[in-house]
């Protein structure tokens, strides 16, 4: 009687021991102490993404036109440096990803800025403004010294980048599962003959599935 | 020993239904320190401060509803800056794909509750997450990322779409539409205006010329609640006390009906079912089971307990019966730590209807005057606000956006 009695005893042990498991006390996740700000390496793959454009492709996507440009220079016939506009006002975003589309040309001047050691020279046109407030106060005779207005000279731009982020989007309401295919096209214009003389695309499509949760 | 023993017994079931009787999950809000939580406030405007107070303390579960709440009310009092942080912060969540979450894995788990998770929303409040942040790229002339966001509020909706596999949220078809015209995309416009032919064919067209949009929001909120055994079931109402149905615009000389180009209410409850649904159907059928094997047992062990003292073996049947009675208990304590609650969070500052009008003015100076009025068309309320409409450049766009407390913003 006393060894069932004992039995009994430990079975009931041991289902208080399952219940306290059953119970779900609450595990502490392993992120539950955060993480301090840290560099990642930006042309890396980071934890949070989405099917957007991401840094990593930003990078990607420069890194490769300026390859292209400075493999096919389209500027190899001229006498003179072309002088070369990069910016975002002629390259449009027709897709469904919001993006700041300066973050693309600004990278991609500048790095063929860099590249291309003084073989173009770079137009700011954004900085139009600043260079006609500076020839009014020099107008004014406020600077000081006494220099002529004709000193200030734009310069003509013989190309002007163009383009275009279209995307197309897919769906499946039924598994969560969806796809966005990106199509970057860059173009690169002569302004006088508004002839294409340098264009190249960059593809890409990415795909994902939310937990059934979030469905 | 044998009372040492029933004492055991007895303890031992108590504590399984202590622990068993879990109730409604608690979530526990952040205990901020003061002067950090003051240090935080500190730049926002007085009537935002309790949202924002909510965000830190909520943390990242309710990040994304709080956001979005915050935004809206932000909008209506004209901090737009504030706004803008507040949608892209949400979009931000609402974008990345939460998949492999330890978060969504417990919010699975049959000891968690649904609302567990981080909130991202139903499609419809995000699809309107894209809407907001839309009209604020709007307000600054970006027309190509404002109709990035409508294209994908559009696909958001898609996502509720489960028979249909294509948007119904007229609201962002018009949008983009109008962002398409605006910057000289005339095929783009055209594909989205076709679009929304099929849902309102009643609705004029915008065109290249257009230079006033004004989006009137009337109305409360759709609610969720939680219905039916283990209040498992989603469900979606329209918001309570609405009485402005149809929205007059005053023009200088003109009145113009204001078109009800969507209905938010109607765009949650008419969303599929969720899959989800079938992961909280199947945590109420072990919830059952379980709760029918533990009444069984108690049940048997009861009856074994009774006959016990007339039985000749009696301390084996003693055993048995005390043995089924604690296993039935537990049973029936796993079965009521099963957490079926649906998730009932909403976004509580969405409008029920949202009304458009677009008007293409000559250079000139209007005033403008909104009336709100019944299903009936007896005015219930009118704009406290005088809003002078002033067109001098043909090319500008106007864009209003107005609710019946007298709030908007204009460009």
């Amino acid at each position: 009687m006393t060894i069932a009695i004992l039995r009994m005893m430990k079975i009931c042990i041991l289902l208080c021991l399952c219940l306290l498991y059953v119970s779900g006390c609450a595990t502490v996740p392993k992120d539950a102490a955060g993480s301090q700000a840290h560099y990642v390496d930006p042309g890396q793959k980071s934890e949070v993404y989405g099917v957007g454009i991401d840094s990593q492709d930003i990078i990607s996507i420069t890194d490769e036109m300026i390859r292209d440009m400075l493999s096919n220079p389209f500027w190899s016939d001229s006498e003179t440096l072309p002088k070369v506009i990069i910016d975002s006002k002629y390259f449009k975003n027709e897709s469904s990803t919001r993006i700041n589309k300066k973050m693309i040309t600004d990278r991609l001047r500048v790095e063929l800025n860099k590249t291309a050691r003084g073989k173009m020279i770079f137009i700011g046109r954004e900085y139009l403004n600043m260079i006609l407030k500076e020839a009014e106060l020099k107008q004014l005779g406020l600077m000081g010294q006494d220099k002529a207005m004709d000193e200030i000279r734009i310069y003509e731009a013989d190309y002007r980048l163009g383009g275009r982020i279209s995307t197309r989007d897919a769906i499946n309401p039924k598994t969560g599962a969806f796809s966005r295919y990106h199509q970057l096209l860059f173009d690169m214009i002569d302004l006088k003959t508004g002839a294409i003389v340098w264009s190249n695309g960059y593809n890409f499509k990415k795909t994902a599935q939310e937990d059934i949760i979030y469905r | 020993m044998k009372r040492f023993f029933y004492v055991c017994i007895i303890l031992c079931a108590v504590f399984a239904i202590l622990i068993g009787c879990a109730g409604r999950q608690k979530f526990e809000k952040a205990e901020i320190p003061e002067n950090r939580m003051r240090a935080f406030l500190a730049d926002k405007p007085e009537e935002l401060k309790p949202g924002f107070r909510a965000m830190l303390e909520d943390g990242q579960r309710n990040y994304v509803l709080n956001n979005i709440q915050v935004g809206v009310s932000a909008l209506k009092l004209g901090h737009t800056e504030i706004a803008e942080k507040c949608f892209d912060e949400a979009l931000k969540h609402i974008e990345a794909v939460f998949a492999d979450n330890e978060k969504a894995r417990k919010a699975r788990s049959l000891w968690y509750e649904e609302g567990m998770k981080d909130f991202k929303g139903e499609p419809y409040e995000r699809a309107m997450s894209y809407y907001y942040r839309g009209l604020l790229y709007m307000l600054e002339e970006d027309y190509e990322n404002a109709r990035a966001c409508f294209k994908a509020g559009i696909i958001q909706d898609a996502f509720a779409e489960e028979n249909q596999n294509r948007c119904d949220f007229a609201l962002l078809l018009f949008l983009e539409a109008f962002c398409s015209l605006k910057l000289g995309d005339q095929e783009l416009a055209k594909a989205a205006l076709e679009e929304m032919k099929k849902l309102r064919p009643d609705l004029a067209h915008p065109d290249t010329e257009s230079n006033v949009l004004i989006l009137v929001e009337t109305g409360a909120s759709p609610r969720k609640l939680a219905d039916g055994l283990g209040h498992a079931e989603l469900k979606f109402f329209r918001g309570r006390n609405i009485v402005e149905k149809q929205v007059v615009l005053y023009v200088g000389d003109s009145k113009i009906m204001s078109y009800p180009i969507e209905d938010v209410a109607w765009q949650a409850m008419t969303r599929g079912g969720r899959p989800v649904d079938k992961i909280i159907k199947g945590q109420v059928a072990f919830r059952k089971t379980h709760e029918k094997i533990g009444s069984t047992l108690t049940d048997i062990s009861s009856n074994l307990l009774l006959a016990n003292p007339v039985m000749s073996n009696s301390d084996t049947m003693g055993a048995i019966g005390t043995a089924l009675g604690i296993f039935g208990v537990a049973e029936m304590a796993m079965a009521s730590r099963t957490r079926t609650h649906a998730d009932t969070r909403y976004w509580n500052n969405l409008p029920d209807t949202v009304h458009i009008s677009h008007m293409d003015l000559k250079k000139d100076t209007y005033k403008l005057k909104i009336h709100y009025q019944d299903e009936t068309g007896a005015v219930v309320s009118e704009d406290q606000h005088k809003t002078t409409l002033v067109i001098d450049d043909k090319e500008d766009l106007i864009l209003i956006w107005k609710r019946p407390d007298g709030n908007f913003v204009i460009k």
